[in-house]
């Protein structure tokens, strides 16, 4: 097993010329494409594309082209490097054999370039990224604070910990119940909590992973300021991209006072303190999906392990791809907005891997983004076009998608005649059983 | 090409292997048609790629190619560093690594019938479910394929390789399959295709090293090996080259090894260093130093603890002659090196997380590597060579790896020598020595590896053996639509 090293993360922006070095150190080894030791497939856009100009190899070819000016700037390279979910397997793999560079620095900075000579993003995402500029969220709703599925008190002075609900988790109908649970959860530990209710903003990293420096460098210093003007001590999310754009991102643009955890991690150190007791069980066999931001981005695999293995009657057992090397679910990098059939079928593969196990529950820690795309691997697109629709109507490709969407089968039923394995939040399986 | 012609493939191409895995676009092409070492060389570009998915449809495109006389390269994972899989005159790129099934793994015989798109790590996977393995490949990554490898003429500085492949299936350059070694007969192929020689000549040494030249490599049956309960790595340190190559000897000699390499120690540390260290010239150095001059490792493979012991035994008695000691690692090192011994290591690609560079093969008997290293020497010091990277001792000690070639009749050395892409002097200094350091070697009886290499050589060939060469390529493919220009400059 590789060394659990995260993927890289860059100290400062830099511009396209100065990422010659990190171009040339690619030796064509060609372990991005896969799982090494298993060797199963590690790339959602090269196992889809085939040609290895969309795995990391091929996409290190086509930089270093167009810096030695045998290729040139244009739509086709804008493809190449926005159909990528960004995952960051690649990462892991060069780190393991070369550690001499980060294909996704490379990647993310290739899209910046795309956005400064306006190649980039796409036309699918274009509405996506105007709205996040109108209204401070991705997904065209106007207000804030004001669809949550609990009630919960401003943060104050007083306030120890502060909720941090990202936009996912409001808007989004299919994975917003994560929020209630969350909040739940938060209530039985008897936890000092708040929320930001109408002053949150978006998080930033929907724009920064399509290449919208700007635009997230604002979004970031909006949400430092404001929040290190409470007194808070501890941030919470129960969405991961939300949780790596504050402990990762940010820090670019400033630092935070209060100390940045997922849910999982901060339901686990519950558990440990003793303030969570679990007291019931969960007599089935299951298996756990790392979600990137949780897992490659950020090293964080045993918290959610070990609340598994805290609750009598888990059967655990690991899927074939798990920790660094578990499979992508397919929808981050701007993917789900741009082609959510590929990221339904991507998501239907890591099914397939959690059934091959063995399991009967997919546990999934909190990442709004990975149950938004299993929900619609299994049941349909409906989710996602709820989520989408305000945004995806102003989009021909998507707009036409979504007058076709409640016709598709789903993916996972296509291939099965039955849904033989249930998707669970873990926050959700914890209410269950404390 | 014609433009019209590229067109009208591309519409062919599309039909018979649908539209999604054939482009056109530049952006598809271009990853296909650089390696690392291509980075001295002139830039070339294919026309079109494919990606077939049955051999059926690779069949349907070399009968098209040959139609309209479209140039095809065969292409597996691209881990080649040699520029020896590159479109020298344009065409058509045919990736064949959706071909990517072990279609068995036969425990009675031993051996694995795979497709090209199976890569090293996926048949080690697989292999070791039914207690087998292949014996390893040392010098490439896992994410390599071997049918790749063997296409290209071994590529393995395990030494072995060249025999570990029983029989093979082609598709020849007309479209019409056959199948060489006991597969020589037609239905042979699932009757018995696990004997090396079949009816006369051994044929599947015909498409070893060929580079696509003679038609694309679809099936190899390939040898597999007992995985036994233990398996230990025995490192033992040298002082000097003489030393090492002594111990090298007799430990092959001994006949209870299942590889044995050597390596000087600031190539076993520039393996082995993390990122960190290699960005940190004085703690690189300082790494350096502490490892011995020289290194080698023995595999052994044992059924019990009590052959193991004796083995130990038995090669420490062997070394001790030569002032040969056994080293041991820890940590990240330990692991770093663990990795690399097994001998089909990922980390071996480590070799090349610096500029560029050359591996210099040689294959030769033992006594004349020590000379074969002052030539070599020789040569940096009137080119004024600098090695970009790491300490100096590399241009007293040019790094290197040894690898007793088919157990003794010849040790494969291969040493590293860098270039820097973008620096048109450094580059000159790389050409330069690559020519010298060929010519040179060969004046002493060094042969190579692939089919490359006789576009240097041929004039100092036996005409017959050109003949021969040139006389089934000719028969094989009168169009001379098979990878033109890869094996000699005219054909």
């Amino acid at each position: 097993m590789a060394e659990r090293n995260p993927v890289k993360k860059a100290e400062e922006v830099k511009p396209f010329a100065e990422y010659k070095e990190d171009i040339y150190n690619c030796m064509k080894c060609g372990a991005c494409r896969v799982a090494l030791r298993q060797s199963l497939p590690s790339c959602p856009a090269g196992n889809k594309h085939v040609f290895d100009s969309y795995y990391s190899i091929g996409r290190m070819e086509i930089a270093r082209s167009i810096l030695e000016g045998d290729l040139e700037w244009n739509e086709n390279t804008a493809k190449r490097f926005y159909n990528c979910a960004l995952c960051g397997n690649c990462d892991i793999h060069c780190d393991y054999v070369n550690g001499t560079f980060s294909p996704m620095e490379v990647f993310l900075m290739m899209r910046r370039e795309l956005v400064n000579r306006g190649l980039g993003p796409l036309p699918q995402h274009k509405a996506l990224v105007d709205s996040t500029e109108e209204y401070k969220n991705p997904f065209g709703k106007k207000e804030r604070g004001k669809n949550l599925p609990f009630k919960a008190k401003k943060v104050d002075k007083d306030t120890e910990v502060l909720f941090y609900v990202g936009c996912a988790l409001e808007f989004d109908p299919t994975s917003s119940f994560i929020t209630k649970e969350t909040a739940e959860l938060l209530d039985k530990a008897k936890v000092n909590w708040g929320i930001l209710k109408e002053e949150e903003v978006c998080c930033g990293l929907p724009v920064f992973e399509l290449g919208q420096e700007e635009m997230f460098g604002k979004l970031a210093t909006e949400n430092i300021e404001r929040i290190n003007q409470t007194n808070v001590k501890t941030i919470v999310t129960a969405c991961t991209g939300c949780m790596s754009a504050m402990k990762r991102e940010w820090s670019r643009y400033g630092k935070l006072k209060a100390k940045v955890m997922h849910i999982t991690e901060y339901a686990d150190q519950l558990i440990k303190e003793g303030k969570l007791k679990i007291t019931g069980r969960f007599d089935k066999k299951v298996t756990i999906h790392d979600p990137c931001q949780l897992g490659r981005f950020n090293g964080i695999y045993e918290p959610t392990r070990d609340i598994l293995k805290a609750i009598p009657g888990v059967d655990f057992r690991e899927m074939e791809r798990h920790h660094e090397e578990a499979y992508c679910c397919g929808a981050g990098g701007g993917l789900i907005a741009l082609d959510p059939e590929w990221t339904a079928q991507t998501a239907t593969e890591r099914l397939e891997e959690a059934i091959a196990c063995g399991a009967e529950v997919l546990v999934v820690p909190s990442c709004p983004t990975c149950y938004l795309n299993f929900d619609m691997a299994i049941h349909g697109y409906a989710g996602a076009v709820k989520l989408y629709e305000s945004v995806w109507a102003k989009v021909p490709a998507a707009a036409k998608f979504m007058g076709i969407a409640h016709k598709l089968s789903s993916p996972f039923m296509k291939m099965r005649k039955k849904v033989d394995i249930e998707v669970i939040d873990e926050i959700q399986l914890l209410n269950k059983v404390t | 090409m014609e433009e019209k012609t590229i067109k009208e493939a591309y519409k062919e191409l599309a039909k018979i292997v649908g539209e999604q895995y054939v482009s056109a676009d530049k952006e598809d092409i271009m990853p296909y048609c650089r390696d690392e070492v291509s980075q001295a060389f002139k830039t070339y570009m294919a026309d079109l790629v494919v990606a077939p998915g049955t051999v059926e449809e690779i069949q349907e495109i070399l009968r098209l190619c040959n139609k309209i006389k479209l140039p095809v390269y065969p292409y597996a994972f691209g881990v080649s560093i040699s520029s020896t899989a590159l479109p020298r005159v344009g065409g058509l790129m045919l990736v064949v690594r959706r071909l990517d099934k072990i279609l068995e793994i036969n425990e009675e015989t031993h051996t694995a019938t795979i497709e090209p798109g199976v890569s090293w790590s996926k048949l080690f996977f697989e292999a070791a479910k039914q207690h087998l393995e292949p014996l390893g490949l040392g010098g490439g990554p896992h994410s390599g394929s071997l049918i790749g490898n063997f296409v290209l003429g071994g590529g393995n500085t395990g030494g072995i390789d060249i025999n570990e492949e029983v029989a093979c299936e082609v598709v020849l350059p007309d479209g019409e399959i056959m199948w060489t070694g006991s597969a020589g007969m037609k239905g042979h192929e699932k009757l018995n295709p696990w004997c090396r020689v079949g009816y006369g000549m051994n044929l599947t040494g015909v498409f070893h090293g060929s580079l696509g030249t003679y038609g694309v490599v679809t099936k190899v049956v390939r040898r597999l090996y007992p995985l036994r309960n233990i398996e230990e790595k025995v490192q033992i340190g040298f002082d000097t080259f003489e030393d090492c190559l002594k111990g090298l000897k007799d430990l092959v000699d001994l006949g209870i090894s299942k590889q044995v390499y050597g390596v000087n120690g600031i190539q076993a540390a520039m393996i082995a260093a993390d990122s960190k260290i290699i960005h940190d010239p004085v703690a690189y150095e300082k790494y350096e130093n502490s490892f011995p001059e020289f290194l080698i490792v023995d595999k052994i493979s044992c059924y019990n603890e009590k052959q193991q012991t004796v083995y130990k035994e038995l090669i420490g008695e062997t070394i001790s002659k030569y002032g040969g000691r056994f080293v041991s690692f820890s940590g990240k090192t330990h692991d770093a090196l663990m990795e690399l011994w097994d001998g089909s290591s990922s980390v071996a690609i480590r070799y090349l997380r610096h500029n560029p560079h050359l591996m210099a093969f040689a294959m030769l008997p033992p006594s004349m590597l020590p000379g074969l290293r002052e030539i070599t020497k020789k040569i940096m010091k009137d080119l004024d060579y600098e090695l970009t990277t790491f300490s100096n001792k590399a241009i007293e000690h040019p790094r290197c790896w040894i690898s007793p070639w088919e157990r003794n009749e010849s040790y494969l050395f291969e040493q590293e020598m860098e270039f820097i892409p973008e620096d048109p002097v450094s580059v000159k200094k790389f050409l330069e020595f690559q020519k010298r350091y060929y010519a040179e070697s060969a004046k002493y009886g060094s042969s190579q590896i692939n089919a490359g290499f006789l576009k240097r050589y041929e004039p100092l060939m036996w005409p017959g053996y050109m003949k021969i060469l040139r006389g089934i390529k000719q028969l094989l493919d009168p169009n001379n639509i098979m990878a033109p220009k890869q094996m000699l400059k005219d054909i």
